[in-house]
């Protein structure tokens, strides 16, 4: 009797609580511990987008056992304290511990995440699955969940275990209750939860779940939404347009020139790009989706204070060229490549680290050789790009000249029988005896559809 | 006499495309959200010799483990411990092993994913490196747990001893859970068969 009268009181609290638990949900930056406990990590990686919360229902509190009231190191006044069971939340992933933890800065830390159910009662809150996997152990008070890629969280000090190992879960599903079993020697009624990953360079490892934690309890009291949404107000290079219709724009092969995309600011949030970018909209940049190169400008990433508009404000004016304003234009000095073709430029709003969103933006340009090959000789006065590289460039032959910070050369001539023609297999030396720029080759049209080339600059002083 | 700087160019072509490394091929990654920042790569793992299966811990195991670790995407490490409880639990990327049983429970995680953060810190040398298996392995204990974590034939490793009861001599120190990451046997996977996969 007692027991069901516990659990109904525990589940009328939640009831009460999860109306407003909307509106006071509020957390601590990442890596901002409790004062005294450790130094932490300013790690806002959510490295399981989309992962569902541990508990059941909010609300629930993280926060740290050790420092808190009734913790070895905390105020007095015991586990079930009421500020032990309210906002803000506390990262303690860090937390001093002995332990190893490679990602902490002192080398040591806690390895994961405790969070507070509701109440303070045990064996009455459900934990659940965060996604989709396999339970892959089960020990005396830990739970093993793995996803298909290896990816594995841990549930500890459950009671009521609900599960056994190489059960198929489904994201959701209940895995055991909140309760305080540690080894025969009791803890305080919480949930350890940590995220145990294969990083490039440190193997498996835990890694700082409290962002993901964060992202997955404002979609579980529903304040996930769209924080960050971008609307497309141009996206054009000052190129002429391709009359052909096969792509946006046409260039000649090397031709500078700069792009211009401008985006509104269609969410809720400020977008900034400040380090350590604890909070959504603090990361904020123009970036390449694929996370590659831009086969134009070579950058992957063009940040808000690349720009005149810093800080983009939603309720704003429509404007880009102030701080303050709801627009922000990215600007891009690109250079159309060697060979002809179509290329396309693809970009997108990225608060990194966190999401991509808004729209994908393109830009193609049709490239093409602008001049047909000459009688050789010497070819252009070099007069293109913004150094002196054309001036040289030319001198040898002519083609397509690659200078310094320009375009050299300004392709005017072509692959002349006094130029620097190659073909396959064969290796040729240019000298560019300028202060700066660059040198230029002629590649015959007929050698360049088969093979690889590889380019070896030296330099000499 | 004025300094100059001169760039010297050569270029070298070849004619054929055979010059180009055949690429290699690509394996989807199920469920990775596309997350700014972050790339993910799936290693190809580097598979034992036949000869070094360990037969006898193969045949202690239970005939469902078996079948199990013959679906292994990465060489199939178990412990030489109770090795006839092992629960053997495979995934697209990962392998696992789980023997509960005489006051503790024994696991070994394996995956052949590696995220690539951008901002994270390197990893550096530490008190916890230990030498095993023929790599430096890192040796920790959280939550009463001990583990033991390395990186083998391009596949990350983890082995971890948890102790039923907190006076278990098996947990006093790493000792117990080090000698079973360095004594582990290599019993198959799907590699073993038909090459790397």
């Amino acid at each position: 009797m007692k027991r069901v009268v516990s659990g109904c009181l525990a589940a009328a609290w939640a009831l009460l609580w999860s109306s407003s638990a909307a509106a006071q949900f509020s957390y601590d930056p990442v890596g901002q511990l409790h004062p005294g406990s450790g130094s932490g990590a300013a790690d806002a990686t959510v490295y399981v987008p989309n992962m569902r919360f541990p508990m059941e229902s909010a609300p629930a509190f993280a926060n740290s056992q050790v420092w808190g009231h009734g913790g070895s190191q905390g105020p007095s006044g015991g586990q079930c304290h009421q500020n032990n069971f309210s906002f803000p939340w506390k990262d303690n992933y860090c937390e001093s511990r002995s332990w190893t933890m490679p990602l902490c800065p002192s080398g040591t830390g806690h390895q994961g995440q405790d969070i507070r159910a509701a109440t303070c009662d045990k064996n009455v809150h459900w934990v659940v699955a965060g996604f989709d996997g396999q339970i892959t152990n089960v020990g005396s008070y830990s739970v093993y969940l793995t996803r298909s890629d290896g990816t594995r969280l841990r549930y500890l000090h459950m009671g009521s275990v609900q599960v056994s190992t190489g059960q198929t879960i489904t994201k959701g599903q209940r895995l055991g209750k909140v309760s305080n079993a540690f080894g025969g020697t009791p803890t305080t009624v919480h949930l350890h939860f940590d995220i145990n990953q294969n990083v490039s360079g440190h193997g498996k490892v835990y890694v700082s779940p409290y962002m993901t934690l964060v992202r997955a309890y404002e979609e579980l009291i529903g304040e996930a939404g769209p924080n960050l949404d971008a609307k497309v107000i141009r996206a054009e290079a000052d190129l002429v347009a391709d009359e052909t219709g096969q792509a946006d724009y046409k260039a000649c092969t090397g031709q500078a020139f700069t792009m211009t995309y401008e985006v509104e600011n269609a969410g809720k949030l400020t977008w900034t790009d400040t380090m350590p970018g604890s909070n959504p909209g603090e990361m904020i940049r123009l970036g390449v989706p694929t996370d590659t190169p831009d086969p134009f400008t070579g950058e992957t990433r063009i940040s808000v204070n690349a720009t005149a508009n810093a800080s983009v404000d939603p309720s704003g004016g429509e404007c880009s060229n102030a701080t303050g304003c709801k627009r922000v234009a990215f600007t891009g000095s690109g250079m159309a490549p060697l060979m002809p073709g179509t290329v396309t430029s693809t970009w997108q709003m990225v608060d990194e680290t966190r999401e991509w969103f808004g729209p994908e933006m393109s830009l193609s340009v049709r490239v093409a050789d602008c001049k047909p090959p000459g009688s050789g000789g010497n070819g252009g006065t070099g007069q293109g790009g913004t150094g002196t590289a054309g001036t040289t460039g030319g001198g040898n032959g002519g083609g397509v000249g690659v200078g310094g910070a320009g375009v050299g050369g300004a392709g005017t001539g072509g692959p002349g029988a006094g130029g620097n023609n190659v073909g396959p297999g064969q290796q040729t030396t240019v000298t560019n005896s300028g202060d700066d720029g660059g040198c230029s080759v002629a590649i015959p049209e007929s050698n360049r559809a088969s093979g690889w080339w590889r380019l070896f600059v030296g330099s000499d002083r | 006499m004025r300094h100059s700087k001169i760039l010297l160019c050569g270029i070298l072509a070849a004619a054929t495309l055979g010059c180009q490394s055949e690429p290699e091929p690509k394996r989807a990654v199920v469920d990775v959200p596309k997350v700014p920042g972050v790339q993910v790569k799936v290693a190809t793992p580097q598979w034992p010799a036949a000869t070094s299966l360990d037969t006898k811990a193969q045949a202690r195991m239970t005939t469902a483990a078996q079948a199990k670790v013959a679906t292994s995407p990465v060489p199939a490490l178990m412990p030489r411990f109770r090795t006839e409880s092992a629960i053997v639990t495979t995934g697209e990327h990962f392998y696992a092993a789980s023997i509960p049983g005489d006051g503790i429970t024994v696991s070994v995680h394996a995956s052949r994913v590696a995220y690539e953060y951008a901002g994270l810190p390197k990893a550096v040398p530490s008190q916890a490196d230990r030498s095993l298996r023929g790599v430096i392995g890192r040796v920790g204990r959280n939550e009463g747990i001990w583990s033991v974590a390395w990186v083998e034939g391009g596949v990350a490793y983890e082995l971890e001893v948890e102790c039923g009861t907190s006076v278990d001599t098996r947990c006093a120190d790493e000792s117990f859970t080090l000698h079973l990451a360095r004594d582990l046997a290599f019993v198959g996977g799907k590699g073993l068969k038909g090459g790397a996969k």
